[in-house]
């Protein structure tokens, strides 16, 4: 067999005969590429993922041309397999081929780590050896499982290789056992005598020693994966579980585990500003909290004024990152004939008006974090740049002979839909594929109303000191009119807001509805009009009505015809693109559907 | 004499580095840039004498580099070099087509890939070639030299350590030896 864990997967005679027996360069390279060959494999799926075998032959072979270089044979030979399927335009087997490779670089990973520690073979010494070690004496796994021939087997094995295991037949042992004893690892079977593996992974997450959990997922079902790792699991791993497979997940999920423990407790995040207690923003702050924990590029999407900015900086200010600095590209205003020369630089004399050298932004942010605001405005020519840097951070200043390496955090902030200016051809796949590792979705406020009070005291408090004016009171009215607005400018209107309040209401010690601003008055009239009068309609509402004024109110041709539009739009994505679901869904017959989507150029 | 100026275009970090110790600085003066377009605009701003070009890099690849520096340049004064993985001859050969002066196969090593450049570097310019070698297995030498007389020393570093750390031992073990005696002799 090829992909044979007893074998070498690095010839290593070759690998000492390419650097010419120097064992530190050859450490180096090994370590580079560990860290770059995630996004060349992330690449190849993407390409495998598009149907696009051009791509696909390019990077592919790029891949080979690394593994060649660190004389990865196995690994190489597979890459060489995806070019050819590439170059022969036929991708029917790419899915199983793209599985090989995986499992390769799996085993050339787990064989550089090995040997760190087995410095007979080559030196490469890095942090994880130790930890490897010490994780191998403590670690405790419980399998919960039905088959109790399996778990004997597998408790064996993991018992085999030095860990403490023990296997529990129902999901309520399992549970019991999870919650009285401290595991590493849980290994949890889906289909359960007594209930569903999945239904219970949160349960298990929760336990004081909040394991890891690994799901066993039967029939090879996609979705049961996709499900598991929805759900919080670690990895997962198709039945019938085997010692190979099960090995690498465990290893990689005790490392993680001895990592997160190294780090130092994190008091409490520091919130630069975010203010609230609601769910929403705490759940909103767990993603944040996960995104310090990481060095990956996140994109932070809600909509305008819910101060996706601030969660930028949060993230900053809490990352290792942040006694460097945070440097700002407001993507909406940099002017056309100048992007390049602001984001990298120029040499003088690089252009004309280039009187002296100028550093560019992303230098600046060299070792601190790189903010995109409103990144979705970023000009189509400029993204191609941009991705390059991403990749590569490395780049070209204008006029400049050398390129200059940078290392940044990448934080992307937008209130617009990429995946709908993907689509459109706005905004180009690879980058929005880049940026969104961690995602984090800023809530509304009016899906937030219960820090609407925190919010609005805060801001007045700090009002009213910076005007030298008494901290005023609320009358309960007040707060209602703030809570039942619903502030489609979010945060922004109601700071904005609050100031128009306090200009009027300067020397009054409580605030009442009739300080906020006249339209918010007018609005809310008019919403609690239509709430208490006007016959009641069970069919689904459609929002926009209520807030059209007059003067916009559109013809019933134009609007049926938006209405339309986006209803397909909806209906298609629901349909994750199938006609026959879109049918059933919206009971149009196909031919109508058909008639429809060409109308709306939807499939154009 | 002048060092020969090399400009090499590879994106991937590790062969860089590969590039980085094969092309010693006494006697070469390198850039690297990691894709096609920057390749072009250090070549037309720092003018090298030899180009490196990977086949396949992001957004423009070594064969469009290729293609436009020869098509700027009528004099083809530039020794272009091609690295690839060798897998479908069909691309060197329209390299060949356009003028390079010869390819290197990837994997690419250190202690080679100085001497195979200069081979075809030869065919430009014979004598600055030859000096060029002449240096370069001069410095390869020193560097050896030098490398071992480093391991020889933290070979040394570290035997010195461990009998010290020894002896240390050795005397520990002797005063609680001489603790455990005295506690039986006391009563």
């Amino acid at each position: 067999m090829k992909e044979d864990w007893g074998a070498n997967p690095i010839d290593l005679e070759e690998a000492l005969e390419i650097v010419d027996g120097d064992e530190e360069l050859l450490k180096e390279i090994y370590h580079d590429f560990l860290d770059d060959y995630p996004e060349v494999f992330a690449k190849i799926k993407e390409d495998i993922l598009r149907g696009d075998a051009h791509s696909l032959n390019s990077s592919a072979h790029k891949f080979k041309g690394m593994l060649k270089n660190i004389a990865a044979i196995t690994a190489s030979n597979i890459a060489f397999e995806l070019e050819g399927m590439g170059k022969k335009q036929d991708l029917s087997r790419a899915g199983e081929t793209l599985e090989r490779l995986d499992e390769a670089c799996k085993g050339l990973k787990a064989f550089i780590l090995k040997c760190e520690n087995a410095s007979s073979e080559f030196s490469i010494k890095q942090p994880v050896s130790s930890t490897e070690k010490r994780i191998t004496e403590t670690a405790n796994i419980l399998i919960i499982d039905d088959d109790k021939m399996l778990c004997n087997i597998l408790c064996h094995h993991l018992e085999g290789m030095g860990y403490a295991a023990v296997y529990a037949l129902t999901l309520k042992q399992g549970l019991l056992r999870a919650a009285s004893e401290a595991f590493d690892v849980v290994f949890l079977d889906v289909h359960l005598p007594d209930g569903n593996g999945l239904e219970a992974l949160p349960k298990i997450r929760e336990v004081p020693s909040t394991p890891e959990v690994i799901i066993f997922t039967g029939d090879s079902d996609p979705d049961g994966a996709e499900l598991a790792i929805k759900c919080g699991a670690w990895d997962y791993i198709e039945k019938p579980p085997s010692t190979k497979k099960m090995t690498l997940p465990l290893v990689r999920a005790l490392q993680y585990r001895d990592e997160k423990k190294k780090r130092k407790p994190r008091m409490s995040l520091k919130r630069e500003g975010i203010i609230g207690t609601s769910p929403q923003l705490e759940a909103c702050l767990d993603l944040v909290a996960r995104a310090v924990n990481s060095d990956s590029n996140v994109l932070i999407t809600g909509e305008t004024g819910t101060g996706k900015e601030l969660f930028a900086r949060a993230i900053h200010q809490n990352s290792p990152r942040s006694n460097k600095r945070f440097v700002v590209v407001d993507c909406a205003a940099l002017p056309g004939s100048l992007v390049e020369s602001i984001l990298f630089g120029n040499e003088k004399g690089a252009f004309t008006g280039a009187d002296r050298a100028r550093e560019g932004l992303v230098k600046q942010a060299d070792e601190g974090t790189l903010f995109l605001d409103e990144v979705g405005e970023l000009p189509f020519l400029v993204q191609k740049s941009f991705l390059r840097v991403i990749q590569e951070r490395q780049f070209l200043p204008v006029g400049a002979k050398r390129e200059i390496e940078v290392d940044f955090r990448l934080i992307a902030a937008t209130n617009r839909d990429l995946d709908e200016m993907v689509r459109n051809d706005q905004f180009r796949s690879d980058l929005l594929f880049r940026l969104h590792i961690h995602k984090i979705e800023v809530p509304p406020l009016r899906a937030r109303t219960a820090d609407i009070k925190e919010l609005a005291v805060y801001y007045l408090n700090k009002l009213c000191e910076s005007y030298g004016t008494e901290t005023k009171g609320f009358s309960p009215e007040f707060l209602e009119a703030l809570k039942a607005y619903q502030w489609p400018g979010n945060v922004r209107e109601l700071f904005n807001a609050l100031e128009e309040v306090l200009s009027v209401a300067r020397h009054e010690p409580t605030l009442f509805p009739h300080h906020l601003p006249t339209y918010i008055r007018a609005k809310l009239a008019r919403t609690s009009l239509s709430a208490s009068g006007g016959p009641k309609d069970d069919s689904p509402s459609v929002d926009i009505l209520k807030d059209l004024a007059r003067e916009d109110f559109p013809k019933i041709i134009d609007f049926r015809s938006t209405m339309e539009r986006q209803y397909l739009q909806k209906l298609m994505q629901l349909a994750h693109g199938s006609k026959k679901e879109a049918c059933q869904l919206s009971g149009l017959s196909r031919t109508r559907l058909f008639e429809l989507l060409k109308k709306h150029s939807i499939w154009a | 004499m002048d060092k020969i100026k090399i400009l090499v275009a590879e994106d991937a970090r590790l062969i860089q580095k590969i590039y980085e110790s094969g092309l010693l600085q006494d006697v070469f003066e390198i850039r690297i840039v990691s894709n096609g377009e920057n390749a072009m605009k250090v070549h037309s701003a720092w003018n090298p004498d030899i180009i490196l070009l990977d086949m396949r890099m992001p957004e423009m690849t070594g064969y469009s580099v290729l293609k436009e520096i020869r098509e700027k340049n009528e004099d083809n004064s530039t020794t272009i070099i091609m690295a690839t993985v060798l897998s479908y001859e069909d691309d060197i050969e329209a390299c060949i087509n356009l003028g390079i002066q010869g390819y290197i196969v990837k994997p690419i090593k250190v202690g080679e890939i100085g001497e195979k450049i200069l081979k075809y570097y030869r065919k430009v310019n014979p004598e600055k070639a030859r000096a060029a070698l002449d240096e370069l297995r001069e410095a390869r030498k020193r560097e050896k030299e030098i490398k071992k007389e480093r391991a020889g020393k933290a070979q040394k570093d570290t035997a010195d350590v461990k009998n010290k750390e020894t002896e240390e031992k050795t005397a520990e073990d002797r005063v609680q030896k001489e603790n455990s005696l005295n506690r039986e002799e006391d009563p």
